[in-house]
């Protein structure tokens, strides 16, 4: 082979050579684009796939407010510890390591790092600098989760209206249950890339669907008349010996619920009450009583069947269809007015008034006032009451009826009932809750309800005059007078009747008392109701509370004094 | 020279975004694999240095000696306890920093002893017992040794430098096209007979197939080039070299550049590589003597077919062999021996012209 041939051959196989290597680059430039941008949609959400895991972000439950926007209850950020066993190869070890920390026994958590389960709570509620620390102990198994923990900077206080919340953070009981969905928020949630070692890639938060806030709620409860009226009833619970005792106070002129208070007698004799199970004033339905004859009267009166000076011959016991009716003392038939009648709480006589009103009217005017029905108050297991409808009513309901033994109310519809009067007839739905408040905290009121007229201003003018006497000297509860202001109320005094008998539990009765003050323009009507107390009689035992809350409530809120005293 | 030096610095920043996540699990700081790499590439710019002016010609006196000292350290890799074995393959010599990979060593000795022969027998090119056979024979022995370790990569390159050379050396086509198919006859039956090299074979084929298996790395490469799509997530925010693909710091650093640089960066590497085969050739073109060229011609050869088979295997055409990209992955020695070829190709290219240097027939055959 010649130098020249050498030359041409090395020339020409250098073509080829770059021809190979330009074919090389365009194939591989081809495949590129082939992978990264034709395929990139698919490969990216393989990468995807594998790396992103989403993590939910807990809301923030909204809080619960007084009327002075003051928190009754109230989240705060916490952390939990939870430990996967199948993950930890020394739980000896890691125990020991969180013990310190943890404040637990190390041999306890040992036990709990060596159970064959995947997850165990070792701590709730655990603080950021122990989370930290715990944290970076960097231990196998072993994570720290956000969560939330449930104050209640008043303790039991606000208790069993509140209500509370389970370990998720879900409101279990009362109004953390009644207005969970306004409360808890939306949980949000943020999709994450995690390497497989564990670790969060940078930059890596792709989407993010932010958590939003539960929103709070502001209630109509003042702080100050709340606390009074629990120590002043939790005081008569215990000396008083009763079983159960409810106080709940209204603002006469809107309907708003100011103070609610449920206690139960301890569980050892002597013990302080606690708070009941749910909110009694509203759950709980009982006879009530003689508080209930103000329908009967109510309705007498509007359609003219009596005024306050119309006489009735009273016998101190009437048989109607062969049961026995009585008063509460022994006295012969004479003649009384019908406000004598509604003074001395006379049962006979408000009967004879009913039987002028007829079945109809009496069960008409129990409607009127509210009763068996809903009081569009929202908390769970509030009861409309029980009123048998007047087409089943037995020969001797025109008795039971009128003076509250033959009907189921709950404390919260008499106390409306009352309320309606001082509030010259207006019957006013009762309310609880102001309305919601937003993350800015600019509260958004719920729309009041319609007030509703019951009767006139003149039938709840003559009413109000009439109920003057119940509280004074010669009246049936004295004690409930308030002293500086005037008051107008009527006690109730109702057996307990058995559950699963005819009849009544002897010995156990329901005292109350209800009313408003002061009497001319009235700025608070309350309800006292006590459970089987020593006393019997809602003078004895009930009164006596009113007229201390009252009293109370009215200094508080700045109520001039009406009378001397 | 540039485009080495920008292969280099590109590839040190590569490195350094690659490497810290493994660096962190290796010796628990995060910059080490990038300090070894500067370090690296400080002695690989020295041997450079150095090889560019010392006379390409002197290596043709070493062609001997090189020669039999590199195929006595790939014996001795083959010795159990001498050689060090990594990932299944024993590859290394040395401790340490100081490990040297001689197949890499071998890629050199057999250019200087085909550029040598093709040289003295340039007359001779036509009679394949003069040209064909002494090279099939060194190429065999090394190729085997290195099959052995065993590392498919590094003997498919050799083969690559070899033909390359004696096609460009003018060795009639005939008799090489023969024994090309004779190797790859010998080739697919190599490659099925052995399990590890058939599961890397197969699983490049079809590497959706089996995600979690055989095929996961090639799978998560092109998942990393995917995700890089034109102009990537940017330089730093590569997620596969978080633990998902494995080597992207040394031999899949390729889909590491795609992920975070895009189609853009990818293309740009491919690029430079270009540039620099056809500096390579240019320099083989411009060279005083056949020696030279032919110098030139191997060492062009070398970079750009491993810089093929490394890429080829990374974007899922090629089977996955193990090879560094030259100049981008973190890797010691075969940086420096590669960056000192380079410097013996700067020589050359340095070397005065002459109009017969492709007919300069050796006086002392």
């Amino acid at each position: 082979m010649s130098g020249r041939d050498v030359q041409t051959s090395f020339a020409r196989r250098r073509v080829a050579t770059v021809a190979v290597i330009v074919a090389v680059f365009v194939v591989f430039v081809g495949r590129l684009l082939f992978v990264q941008v034709f395929d990139a949609g698919t490969l990216s959400a393989a990468s995807n796939a594998e790396l992103d895991q989403t993590v939910t972000l807990p809301a923030g439950r909204g809080a619960i407010y007084d009327r002075n926007g003051q928190p009754i209850a109230i989240s705060a950020p916490e952390t939990e510890i939870i430990a996967d066993p199948l993950q930890i190869a020394h739980p000896a070890r890691e125990a020991g390591a969180l013990a310190p920390l943890l404040g637990q026994p190390a041999t306890t958590l040992a036990g709990q790092l060596g159970e064959h389960t995947g997850y165990v709570l070792l701590a709730r509620y655990v603080g950021s600098r122990t989370a930290a620390a715990v944290s970076a102990l960097r231990l196998a198994g072993i994570t720290e989760s956000p969560t939330s923990e449930r104050f209640s900077p008043a303790g039991e206080l606000f208790q069993p209206l509140v209500g509370s919340v389970n370990a998720e953070g879900a409101g279990i009981s009362g109004l953390e249950y009644e207005y969970n969905r306004t409360l808890e928020g939306h949980p949000g949630t943020e999709v994450v890339k995690i390497a497989p070692g564990g670790v969060t890639l940078p930059g890596g938060v792709v989407k993010d669907n932010p958590a939003k806030r539960g929103k709070g709620i502001e209630l109509t409860i003042d702080p100050a008349l709340q606390l009074y009226v629990r120590n002043t009833l939790a005081a008569e619970v215990q000396t008083s010996h009763a079983t159960q005792g409810i106080a709940l106070m209204l603002d006469s002129h809107t309907g708003a619920i100011l103070a609610m208070v449920s206690l139960v007698a301890g569980s050892t004799p002597g013990a302080a009450p606690v708070p009941a199970p749910s909110e009694l004033a509203l759950t709980q339905v009982y006879e009530p009583g003689s508080v209930m004859k103000l329908t009967t009267f109510s309705g007498a009166l509007t359609e003219g069947l009596i005024t306050p000076t119309t006489v009735e011959s009273v016998p101190d016991q009437l048989i109607i269809d062969g049961s026995l009716f009585h008063d509460a003392w022994t006295h012969p038939t004479e003649p009384m007015t019908a406000t004598q009648i509604i003074d001395q709480s006379s049962n006979i006589g408000t009967i004879k008034i009913a039987e002028r009103l007829g079945d109809a009217g009496v069960e008409q005017w129990i409607k009127n006032f509210g009763f068996d029905a809903p009081t569009g108050l929202h908390y769970p297991g509030t009861s409309p009451g029980i009123l048998n409808p007047v087409s089943h009513w037995s020969p001797t309901a025109i008795g039971s009826t009128p003076i509250g033994q033959d009907e189921a109310v709950s404390a919260l519809q008499l106390a409306d009932a009352y309320n309606a009067i001082a509030n010259g007839g207006m019957f006013l739905p009762p309310r609880l809750v102001e309305g919601t408040v937003g993350p800015n905290g600019h509260l958004h009121r719920f729309p009041a309800p319609a007030p509703r007229r019951v009767v006139s201003t003149q039938v709840a003018a003559t009413i109000t005059r009439m109920l003057t006497g119940v509280v004074s000297a010669n009246g049936t509860a004295p004690l409930a007078a308030i002293p500086g202001y005037s008051a107008v109320g009527k006690t109730g005094t109702s057996q307990v009747p058995r559950t699963n008998a005819p009849g009544y539990i002897p010995g156990d009765y329901f005292g109350s008392f209800v009313g408003f003050a002061p009497t001319q323009h009235p700025a608070i009507t309350a309800i006292v109701v006590l459970k089987h107390a020593k006393q019997i009689y809602g003078g004895s035992v009930a009164a006596p509370v009113f007229s201390k809350i009252m009293a109370y409530a009215l200094k508080t809120l700045g109520i001039p004094p009406t009378t001397a005293g | 020279m540039a485009v080495v030096a920008a292969l280099c610095l590109f590839g040190l920043v590569m490195v350094g975004t690659a490497s810290p996540v493994i660096s962190m699990a290796i010796y628990r700081t995060p910059w080490m694999i990038l300090g070894e790499q500067v370090l690296w590439i400080v002695i690989g710019s020295l041997a450079m240095g150095v090889l560019s002016r010392i006379d390409y010609r002197r290596w043709r006196a070493m062609r001997t000696p090189l020669l039999v000292v590199t195929v006595g350290m790939l014996l001795v890799v083959l010795v159990p306890h001498l050689g060090v074995t990594a990932g299944g393959s024993s590859r290394w010599l040395g401790f340490g920093l100081l490990r040297i990979q001689p197949s890499e060593l071998m890629n050199l000795a057999l250019i200087v002893f085909v550029a040598d022969l093709l040289t003295r027998r340039v007359a001779h090119l036509d009679d394949p017992r003069a040209v064909l056979v002494p090279v099939l024979v060194v190429l065999g022995v090394s190729a085997g040794l290195i099959l052995k370790q065993p590392d498919m990569g590094t003997a498919f390159v050799l083969c690559c430098v070899a033909f390359g050379m004696l096609f460009m050396g003018g060795v009639p086509l005939r008799p090489m096209v023969k024994v090309l198919a004779g190797f790859a006859v010998l080739a697919v039956v190599a490659g099925l007979a052995d399990p590890y090299r058939r599961d890397r074979i197969l699983s490049f084929l079809h590497p959706a197939a089996d995600r979690s298996g055989a095929g996961y790395q090639v799978f998560q490469s092109l998942i990393g080039l995917g995700s890089g799509h034109l102009l990537g997530l940017g330089l730093g925010g590569s997620r596969e070299k978080w633990g998902l693909l494995p080597n992207a710091h040394t031999d899949f650093i390729f889909s590491i550049v795609g992920e975070e640089l895009g189609l853009l960066g990818a293309v740009l590497v491919l690029v430079l590589f270009f540039a620099l085969a056809w500096y390579g050739l240019k320099v083989a073109q411009v060279a005083p003597d056949r020696f030279g060229s032919l110098l030139a011609v191997g060492i062009t050869t070398w970079i750009i077919s491993q810089a093929v088979i490394n890429i080829g295997a990374v974007i899922g055409m090629l089977p996955v062999t193990g090879i560094p990209l030259p100049f981008i992955s973190y890797g010691g020695s075969s940086l420096v021996i590669l960056m000192a070829s380079v410097g013996v190709l700067v020589n050359i290219a340095g070397q005065e012209h002459s109009p017969l240097r492709l007919v300069a027939v050796d006086r002392h055959r």
